[in-house]
């Protein structure tokens, strides 16, 4: 059974206490919303830097969607985790703001296959400056489909385009990645 | 070392990244979600505030309404740091609501000193209706224009804000850089302007190098900047594409001995030693629209 109980994974915060700040949060408590902000703010911080690129962008979006708390949380039934629903949220905010600034392009892209030799990566780092070099049209199917688990379908609802456009992006970032890394390691 | 991860399995790890929050982002959000505000004030005030980088206790008015800006207290670091000049320089006469004004300043320093405990100073009071915010403390000026009080020394910068409250909102914000000023600094910013969709009034003004004397005058160019809310852009800023300047004579401000220069319908006074923009008087004409004044030497 899902509940409330799951809701919120927080390190620090009882559920009893998580129950107290989101039934204030609700309410649009600025203390409320703080507390909420400190438990969630550094994972979201995180997807929302690396779907944008751009620290200050994120912190930005990340502000927005914690400002509007009390708004999304009327949208939320509780049925599911609320960082799950957090993250859905900071991402539909991250790609609109892509949007507004036209660093989303539309077009049907070519398909590009994968390579079939696997890429083993022993640096993270590398790994997480590879992504972030991505275009945006290529880093977000990668991120939320290789990071965060999105499906292709998913994520073309989100960028409101085909799933088969969604997944050969995915494919090109992928691609890109392997390639950039497969320098990396014959630089190293 | 860490046995390599397939890039699936190795992407997988990168969901488990967490970026910690800055204090100033938690102050940031605390100031925000404790006062009255709305998306578009956001907007804005992360607009104007972001890229301009000096902009320690940019307010907005919105009604009853105050918003600090988000990033204020990154933007006294930021000029204080950088050692920038400019200056920005608030005067606003038709100025309603100094309640509204107090309390947002009030709002604004409470943030500041909360993680910049050295950089601000309260006000002496509301009566002061001109403030101007100094990247290490504040001066205002009373209705009588005197100048009732400032504290700390810092010459690295410094910068005020002017209220307006014209109908429902109105916004204004007053630049100026000094001669010596680096009006580098201010370019995003009006790039940042631009990019605003806010029917508010933002007025920058620029002085540069004028070779000020009694009697000195020019015209300077316009630079078409529209509000960018379409169907509200005003004759004036079709048609006037440049204004007349011309220093009419001498007077003191706050003590400081300043040149009157008359730019188009705005006064703005100039420190006759130093160059510096040191207080402007506002038209009250162009609320809920922006444009920028660009003063130099003609050519």
């Amino acid at each position: 059974m899902y509940g409330f109980h799951h809701l919120m994974r927080s390190r620090d915060m009882t559920i009893e206490t998580e129950s107290r700040w989101l039934a204030a949060a609700r309410t649009g408590d600025p203390q409320a919303i703080e507390q909420l902000y400190r438990e969630q703010g550094p994972a979201l911080l995180s997807l929302a830097e690396r779907l944008l690129g751009a620290r200050m962008d994120a912190e930005d979006v990340l502000h927005d969607v914690f400002l509007a708390l009390p708004d999304i949380l009327a949208r939320y039934d509780e049925r599911g985790r609320l960082d799950g629903w957090l993250r859905r949220v900071l991402v539909n905010r991250c790609v609109s703001r892509l949007r507004r600034t036209r660093e989303i392009t539309l077009e049907v892209d070519v398909a590009v296959e994968d390579g079939e030799n696997p890429t083993l990566i022993d640096d993270l780092d590398a790994l997480r400056r590879a992504v972030a070099a991505l275009p945006p049209s290529l880093r977000i199917p990668v991120v939320l489909h290789g990071i965060e688990g999105w499906s292709h379908a998913e994520i073309s609802i989100e960028l409101g385009i085909s799933a088969g456009a969604a997944q050969v992006r995915f494919s090109r970032g992928i691609a890109s990645l392997r390639q950039v890394l497969t320098g990396v390691a014959s630089h190293a | 070392m860490p046995s390599p991860l397939a890039l699936s399995d190795a992407l997988r790890m990168l969901a488990r990244d967490e970026t910690p929050l800055s204090a100033p982002s938690i102050a940031r959000l605390r100031a925000a979600a404790s006062t009255a505000h709305s998306p578009w004030q956001t907007r804005m005030a992360r607009h104007v505030v972001r890229h301009l980088r000096v902009a320690a206790g940019l307010l907005l008015v919105l009604g009853t309404g105050v918003l600090p800006l988000p990033r204020g207290t990154d933007g006294v670091w930021a000029m204080g740091l950088a050692g920038c000049p400019g200056r920005l320089v608030t005067a606003s006469p038709s100025l309603t609501g100094l309640g509204c004004l107090s309390d947002a300043i009030r709002s604004t320093l409470a943030t500041i000193q909360e993680t910049s405990p050295d950089m601000a100073r309260i006000p002496r009071g509301p009566r002061a209706y001109r403030i101007i915010t100094r990247v290490d403390g504040m001066a205002g000026y009373d209705a009588s224009e005197r100048w009732i009080g400032i504290t700390g020394g810092h010459k690295a910068g410094e910068i005020a804000i002017s209220l307006s409250q014209r109908g429902a909102y109105a916004c204004c914000l007053f630049a100026s850089i000094s001669t010596n000023g680096d009006s580098a600094a201010l370019t995003p910013l009006r790039t940042a302007i631009r990019a605003t969709d806010a029917q508010a009034l933002l007025m920058m003004i620029f002085v540069e190098g004028l070779p000020l004397s009694d009697g000195w005058q020019g015209r300077i160019g316009l630079p078409s900047i529209r509000s960018g809310t379409g169907s509200d852009k005003p004759a004036f800023f079709a048609k006037a594409t440049s204004v007349s300047v011309r220093v009419a004579g001498n007077t003191t401000l706050g003590g400081i001995p300043v040149w009157r220069v008359l730019a188009g319908k705005s006064t703005i006074f100039v420190d006759s030693r130093t160059g510096q923009t040191v207080g402007i008087d506002e038209p009250t004409h162009i609320a809920g629209h922006m444009r920028e004044i660009r003063i130099r030497p003609n050519p």
